[in-house]
């Protein structure tokens, strides 16, 4: 073992002791949450994203023809409702969430008319093959069916 | 140089020992600064396990070989590339990359949440540096890299040529990036138990680490396959070998985790389920790490008995101990939040995948302990062969398969039956025609063809997915196909990297049924000048020639190789002898396409020149391969961030859960 | 319980059953005894036809390696005990005196092992403490 050995040694210990031993000596404040809001908030907004998570795998299990219109008009119903129910509980439990809150329940309301119009709230399904179709077509694009006669 | 690489293990030991104790001090005492010290030694401990590291590389790539490490695994010979490879070519050097990249990924853990997860943190900090502390006390006290020999040697004795193979050289690190890797998950699952914040945060914190293991662990084991199948020239990838199976067993619990993980992200449901699986995919790389170096289990693998064994076992017992009763303490809160809605629903063909997957890991656990657990039980040793592997996994497999291709169609929640029904006809009319077609072309062999069967159901279902999705998506926002197709993909990168996964999945069975049902082997006899026949090719053996390199003395056969009368390639199987090593290698000559692969080896041969050759003929391997990339390609693309998008509500959740507002759906 | 959870209940007693069918069933095919070439000499006349796994060394008997008929024969052997072990297929790289392998095969009125698998161990990749070659 040379002398440059030894000093690059000690200089690692020291560097390491020094690393790990200083924040001992500072005084630093009891965070647990870091930059997360409160439990309860916490609990709720998880929950929110659940819930719109189901609307917009719903939504698209919809469009891509795997569920058809009675089931999605019914689940789609039961979710808006578990979604209004968990608004309101955050808006009781932080103020500060009722604005975006509102706005989010617009989009939602927004979202789901684009959908069910894209879906065709008239004519929902073409009859021969069942794709989901937009209000005002002729043919359905998928297998050309005859839907309207003019 | 090696006496600071030492020095610096002994010191990294005593960090990390610091380190459990005073994260866990912290978050008991709730004294902020402990944790924050916690949070240093962590990056201390990878500081100076890469000052060992590069003391370890110095050593080697100055041929100091003092070290008893050096002198084993290289020599002056070596190309530098492949002594830089030695650094992982023996069991001390690659513990030491293995405790590297713990080092690295605990080091990475603790730098990404320096704001999130506060409550986690210090636990999951103490479990990372428990599993330190397993490798740098074996590395301290029984396999030291840095071990001096009595006196130094002129020159080393050189890496194992089998291992001087590029494949083999980024094996060992892929698959220590994914067992490593699913070392964090275990951290969060202990750290999330033991904290009580069982909600689904911990789980989306971990959900790219998941999948970056998973994947790298996925292709260490493909790697290794194909290594096998290109280096050691018996024709095969797979031999259901004790440590190729200790390498697929955390795989598949991995893999089944991925599933079932969505399941609990959208319904809050399977959480102890979760823990389970995380808990045993870990436990498992753990497991599988000992069988491989502990000489337990005999294998082509085989390696000395080494005195690893109990320090593995102890940790390992105590992982599974303390994580077993925190997770019996934490049982009440880990109810689920809903129920199961129907038994038609993707969730419970999720449910259903797991249980295939468990059960074949079950059955590999199986066959690979059975030696041990029978000597246990009857005092005798009775050992399985691959014919038990094959006989349980295929069924498992090919229902697997099947599954996946059924699972697409069914809706989250309920699925419709009518519209199931529907689903269904395209896909299998797809499967009945093509498979039909085979039949009358010749394909008889029934596994096979219901094999092939599924996989063309399953490619159909696939198809059918993104034909609809990007439907669906033009629909909404119009655009051309292609840019339909690219933003689709893009707003649910974890469902439809997900299919790209599966169809990789498939290419891997295709590849699978081709070469195993339909292999051709010969043994051909010829003298210089003599041609064969195997298969549809021709073979025309014209000489035999001896080369000496600078470090191996060969012997290569030149075959022209013939198709239907035309001229192919010219193809040069060798024996080489290898001047450091005292035993002879062999090389395989291969011809790849599309269609079959021609896999050549010279058995022997005798003074007159007359080579023995055996002659392979594998259909379709070229698919596995191409699958296994179709699988890298899905996965980059559902780990690959989504763009934070703009909107309300992000101050409450910054950094924490993924807003992904009302973008994509999974 | 309702009625999805009594069908998934269904569901899942089906796939593990098969599971657990699979796994005995196969098991009950394809095993056999893995014993050291001691045991193998003591219980000999018992094992003669039986399907066994051997582990030992390659002694210094003659080795016999016909390329042309791929026929490898050579004695296995553990201490003092020794089986005469006939493999049929391409000869190991490693293979030499002194290395440890592991045959599987049965052994014939004649007493020899006609081995279908014949494994070496990789020695060089971990091994214990050997000494370089100076």
């Amino acid at each position: 073992m040379t002398a440059i050995d030894i000093a690059i040694i000690c200089l690692m210990a020291v560097c390491v002791v020094v690393g790990v031993g200083e924040p001992l000596v500072r005084r630093l404040a009891y965070r647990p949450h870091g930059r997360e809001g409160n439990n309860e908030t916490e609990r709720l907004l998880l929950q929110k994203e659940m819930l719109y998570g189901a609307i917009r795998d719903l939504d698209f299990d919809f469009q891509t023809g795997k569920v058809d219109q009675k089931d999605y008009a019914e689940l789609r119903q039961q979710l808006e409702r578990e979604a209004v129910q968990i608004l309101r509980q955050l808006d009781a439990v932080d103020p500060l969430v009722a604005f975006d809150n509102e706005l989010e329940q617009q989009v939602l309301a927004l979202r789901q008319r684009s959908t069910s119009t894209s879906c065709g709230s008239e004519r929902e399904a073409c009859s021969s093959c069942g794709t989901p179709l937009e209000e005002d077509e002729n043919f359905c694009p998928f297998c050309g069916h005859a839907l309207r006669l003019s | 140089m090696s006496d600071i690489g030492g020095a610096a293990l002994k010191f990294a030991f005593v960090v990390a020992i610091y380190a459990v104790i005073i994260a866990l001090l912290g978050v008991r005492l709730k004294r902020q600064e402990m944790i924050r010290s916690a949070e240093r030694a962590t990056y201390g401990v990878f500081g100076l396990v890469t000052i060992a590291m590069v003391a370890l590389l110095y050593a080697l790539l100055a041929h100091d070989f003092r070290l008893q490490y050096v002198a084993s695994v290289s020599s002056r010979a070596m190309p530098t590339f492949y002594v830089i490879a030695a650094l992982w070519g023996g069991q001390e050097g690659s513990m030491l990359l293995w405790l590297w990249l713990l080092a690295m990924y605990s080091a990475l853990v603790v730098v990404q949440n320096r704001h999130r997860n506060r409550e986690l943190m210090p636990y999951v900090i103490s479990t990372l540096m428990t599993t330190t502390l397993l490798f740098l006390a074996m590395l301290v006290i029984v396999e030291d890299p840095f071990r001096l020999l009595p006196h130094e040697p002129r020159d080393g004795q050189g890496l194992n040529p089998l291992l001087q193979n590029p494949l083999m050289v980024i094996h060992p690190p892929n698959l220590y990036l994914g067992f490593v890797g699913f070392a964090v998950p275990f951290a969060f699952a202990i750290g999330a138990l033991a904290s009580g914040r069982l909600d689904t945060q911990w789980i989306r914190s971990i959900r790219r680490w998941t999948l970056v293991a998973w994947l790298f662990l996925g292709v260490g084991i493909l790697l290794g396959g194909q290594w096998a199948y290109v280096e050691l020239g018996w024709g095969g990838y797979w031999a259901w070998d004790p440590v190729e199976n200790a390498s697929f067993m955390p795989w598949l619990t991995g893999t089944a985790f991925l599933h079932s993980v969505m399941i609990q992200e959208k319904k809050g449901m399977l959480k102890v389920w979760n823990m389970v699986l995380v808990i045993l995919t870990y436990a498992l790389s753990i497991f599988g790490t000992f069988l491989t170096r502990s000489g337990v289990i005999a294998s082509v693998h085989a390696f000395a008995q080494s005195s690893l064994g109990p320090y593995f076992l102890l940790y390992l017992a105590g992982i599974l101990v303390i994580a077993i009763t925190l997770l019996v303490k934490r049982l009440p809160q880990l109810r689920s939040d809903h129920r199961l809605e129907s038994v038609v629903s993707r969730e419970s063909s999720f449910l259903f995948n797991n249980l295939f997957f468990v059960g074949i890991m079950f059955a590999v656990l199986w066959g690979t302990m059975f030696p041990i657990i029978s000597e246990a039980v009857r005092g005798v040793k009775i050992s399985v062969a691959a014919p038990f592997f094959n006989q349980v996994n295929i069924p498992l497999g090919l229902g697997l398969l099947f599954l996946s291709g059924v699972c697409p169609l069914i809706a989250w929640r309920k699925a419709s039956g009518r519209n199931l029904r529907r689903n269904f006809l395209y896909p299998l009319s797809l499967s009945f025609v093509i498979t039909a077609a085979l039949y009358t072309l010749g394909i008889r062999h029934v596994v096979a063809l219901i094999s092939f069967a599924i996989c063309l159901f399953v490619f159909g279902t696939i198809v059918l997915e993104f034909y609809r999705g990007t439907r669906a998506r033009r629909a909404t926002s119009g655009g051309t196909i292609w840019q339909a197709f690219v933003s689709l993909i893009r707003r649910n990168r974890r469902r439809y990297g997900g299919y790209i996964v599966h169809f990789g999945v498939v290419l891997i069975f295709v590849g699978i049924t081709g070469s195993s049902a339909y292999q051709i082997e010969q043994n051909v006899v010829l003298r210089p000048g003599e041609n064969a026949r195997v298969g549809a090719f021709t073979l025309q053996y014209d000489d035999l020639t001896r080369m000496i390199e600078s470090t191996h003395e060969a012997f290569i056969a030149k075959l022209t190789v013939g198709r239907d009368g035309k001229y192919l390639t010219t193809l040069y199987p060798e024996k080489r002898l290898y001047f450091a090593q005292n035993q002879p290698t062999t090389e395989v000559a291969l011809r790849t396409s599309l269609f079959e692969d021609l896999y050549i080896i010279m058995a022997g041969f005798e003074p007159s020149k007359t080579v023995t050759f055996k002659v392979f003929v594998n259909p379709l391997v070229f698919w596995m391969w191409m699958g296994g990339l179709v699988m890298v390609m899905g996965t980059v693309i559902a780990i690959w961030p989504e763009r934070r998008p703009p909107g309300p509500g992000r101050q409450h959740t910054a950094g924490q859960v993924e807003m992904t507002a009302l973008q994509g759906t999974n | 319980m309702s009625k999805q959870h009594v069908k998934l209940s269904i569901g899942v007693v089906v796939i593990v059953t098969s599971v657990a069918y699979l796994i005995f069933s196969g098991a009950t095919g394809s095993t056999m005894y893995f014993l050291t070439v001691p045991e193998v000499q003591q219980k000999l006349t018992a094992l003669k036809g039986e399907p066994i796994r051997v582990a030992g060394k390659v002694t210094e008997d003659l080795i016999d390696w016909d390329v042309r008929n791929l026929s490898l024969a050579f004695v296995i052997g553990d201490g003092q005990s020794r089986i005469p072990v006939r493999y049929k297929g391409v000869k190991p790289d490693m293979f030499q005196t002194g290395v440890d392998v592991i045959v599987e095969g049965r052994i014939g009125h004649d007493g020899v092992l006609a081995a279908s698998v014949l494994m070496t161990s990789c020695p060089s990749k971990y091994q214990e403490e050997k000494s370089p070659t100076l």
